[in-house]
């Protein structure tokens, strides 16, 4: 008999490609047309494929496991939504001016317009795939485990299949089809969130809830004292100021309608992001904590583990929220992973050469980077799963992917609102390597160094040293003019 | 004052509030129970309703003005 999962998930499918087929009938004539749809992606489309991307397989078995073994600290994630709205609001609209007024497409578009250098440019494109590529494995992997658990397919064949479908209807309908599609997964997502309330909140309060769990997991630092004051708050100081200009959120501002679409995008990033943490630590996490207080089980497996023991019929439903979640950040990844490819290498390479792309040889190549983006990640996730070194240094890179955006919000702070903090592109360049192995060091003690000295994590202190360093560097160097949107 | 300047007040008075909740043995840092919630929890909430205000009053805010244009430059 086949899993109710594996039939939950042929079904989506079947709607994505009508839905792709549908978006195929309006005119992609160019990259944008493809990736940024045409610029015209409206307000409840934006609403959840903002939300949707900022949530992704972690957020559902990672971070419900994370409240189940280390108590409530971690809402500091819930806490951070005002961040996260803070700078989606101050990088969203400023984005979107400046995309509207210069034509930006990507972010490394915006580094070469702004420091006048294509090296700017290729290097802002290299720190965006670095900051993708493992995140998307890290997805990938996720959901191949989801796979394993629920419909019995080996996490190989997993990889092949989620990305032959993501290959079928985002090749056929580009981003126009992604938003769509994230409208169902973002809404499925919320749905199920709800729907497992009702399951796990009345099986709680008939044990006491909150008076059946240890109080070590309802107050801080937590049981494993993990959750103290510089910890949580270097956390999400150092990661939430950037969401907003990570590659992956700068496509969904420049996609944008209108202001309104805008609006409206922002919003749902942060309220989406706010309803799943508050949501899973109160409705899943804890309730679980007092139904079944000793999971024996990695912590991003306790979800399901609980799932099979107390209602083994919804954890397949269960699971296609984890889908929802995952396959919407996934497929966004890869179309801003082969938008880096598509417009940041090629066409600028034939810019560059003096040659303009035909409007065909355009069309065909954002779906040949869609692919070539699809190949070079199976091939990272299947190294991952050969080979254990691997797939630790994919899981480090890949949750950092968010704080590597670090140096696109230095530059946009001095570029866009304080002229004293501009940086000049050899800072830029600075950052570019010394930020992401600054953070990668001190996050994860390498190199003999301590990890997250005094308790603050390691990106926290990339920002502390790499960022006035490189205001250093650009006073000996040439700075660019501000930008006016 | 701009909605970005009232926006950012906003945001460093919540980190302020919200210190509490990760200073040990502190306030609602505390196993105790406010009408059957955690303290902590009890707490959090009321943090994150001020958050809802600020997510309400950007709705009803007025957009800004739309851009024009698309020049490649």
């Amino acid at each position: 008999m086949i899993p109710l999962f594996l039939i939950l998930v042929a079904i989506l499918f079947i709607v994505y490609v009508a839905l792709a087929v549908y978006a195929y009938r309006l005119p992609m004539r160019t990259l944008a047309d493809f990736y940024l749809a045409g610029r015209g992606i409206g307000r409840l489309a934006l609403f959840f494929s903002a939300g949707a991307t900022g949530c992704s397989a972690w957020t559902l078995l990672g971070a419900a496991g994370y409240y189940y073994t280390h108590g409530v600290g971690y809402l500091i994630h819930g806490i951070s939504c005002i961040i996260w709205l803070f700078s989606s609001a101050a990088f969203g609209f400023a984005l979107y001016r400046a995309a509207r007024k210069y034509g930006y497409e990507t972010i490394p578009d915006m580094m070469e317009h702004y420091f006048q250098s294509r090296t700017a440019a290729l290097l802002a494109a290299v720190l965006a795939i670095v900051a993708i590529i493992p995140y998307l494995v890290n997805q990938i992997i996720g959901l191949g485990w989801v796979f394993l658990t629920l419909g019995g397919i080996p996490v190989e064949w997993t990889i092949i299949v989620i990305l032959a479908m993501i290959a079928v209807y985002a090749g056929i309908g580009g981003m126009r089809a992604i938003a769509w599609t994230d409208i169902i997964n973002g809404s499925l997502f919320l749905i199920i969130i709800g729907a497992a309330a009702f399951i796990f909140v009345p099986l709680a309060l008939n044990k006491g809830y909150f008076t059946a769990i240890d109080p070590e997991y309802l107050t801080t630092p937590g049981p494993h004292g993990i959750w103290t004051l510089p910890f949580a708050f270097s956390w999400s100081l150092g990661l939430y100021f950037f969401c907003g200009i990570t590659p992956w959120m700068a496509q969904k501002w420049f996609s944008a309608a209108n202001v309104k679409a805008l609006k409206t995008g922002i919003i749902g990033s942060a309220i989406v992001t706010f309803i799943s943490t508050t949501g899973i630590a109160l409705l899943i996490a804890l309730p679980l904590k007092a139904i079944l207080p000793n999971i024996q089980a990695p912590s991003d497996q306790v979800v399901l583990v609980a799932l099979n023991e107390i209602a083994p019929w919804f954890a397949a439903i269960y699971g296609i929220a984890i889908w929802g979640a995952a396959i919407s950040t996934v497929n966004t990844l890869l179309m801003v992973a082969a938008q880096t490819f598509a417009r940041d290498f090629w066409y600028r390479i034939k810019i560059a050469k003096g040659e303009t792309p035909s409007e065909r040889s355009m069309a065909f190549m954002a779906r040949f980077m869609l692919i070539f983006a699809l190949i070079i990640t199976a091939i990272f996730a299947y190294m991952a799963m050969l080979s254990k070194d691997f797939m630790a240094t994919m899981i480090m890179i890949g949750s950092l992917g968010w704080a590597f955006a670090g140096p696109f919000a230095f530059v946009a702070l001095g570029m866009f609102w304080f002229p004293r903090l501009r940086l000049s592109k050899e800072a830029f360049y600075f950052l570019v390597f010394a930020f992401p192995i600054v953070s990668l060091i001190l996050n994860f003690g390498l190199l003999g160094l301590p990890k997250n000295p005094f308790g603050i994590i390691g990106y926290f202190w990339a920002t502390v040293i790499c960022w006035p360093l490189a205001l250093v560097i650009s006073q000996v160097t040439k700075k660019p003019e501000p930008i006016k949107v | 004052m701009s909605p970005e300047k009232i926006m950012a007040i906003l945001v460093v008075l919540y980190i302020l509030l919200a210190v509490p909740l990760y200073i040990p043995n502190f306030g609602p840092n505390t196993p105790t129970f406010v009408a059957g919630i955690p303290s902590w929890v009890a707490y959090y909430l009321v943090l994150v309703s001020i958050w809802a205000i600020v997510y309400v009053w950007l709705i009803l805010a007025k957009p800004e003005e739309d851009v024009q244009g698309g020049e490649a430059h």
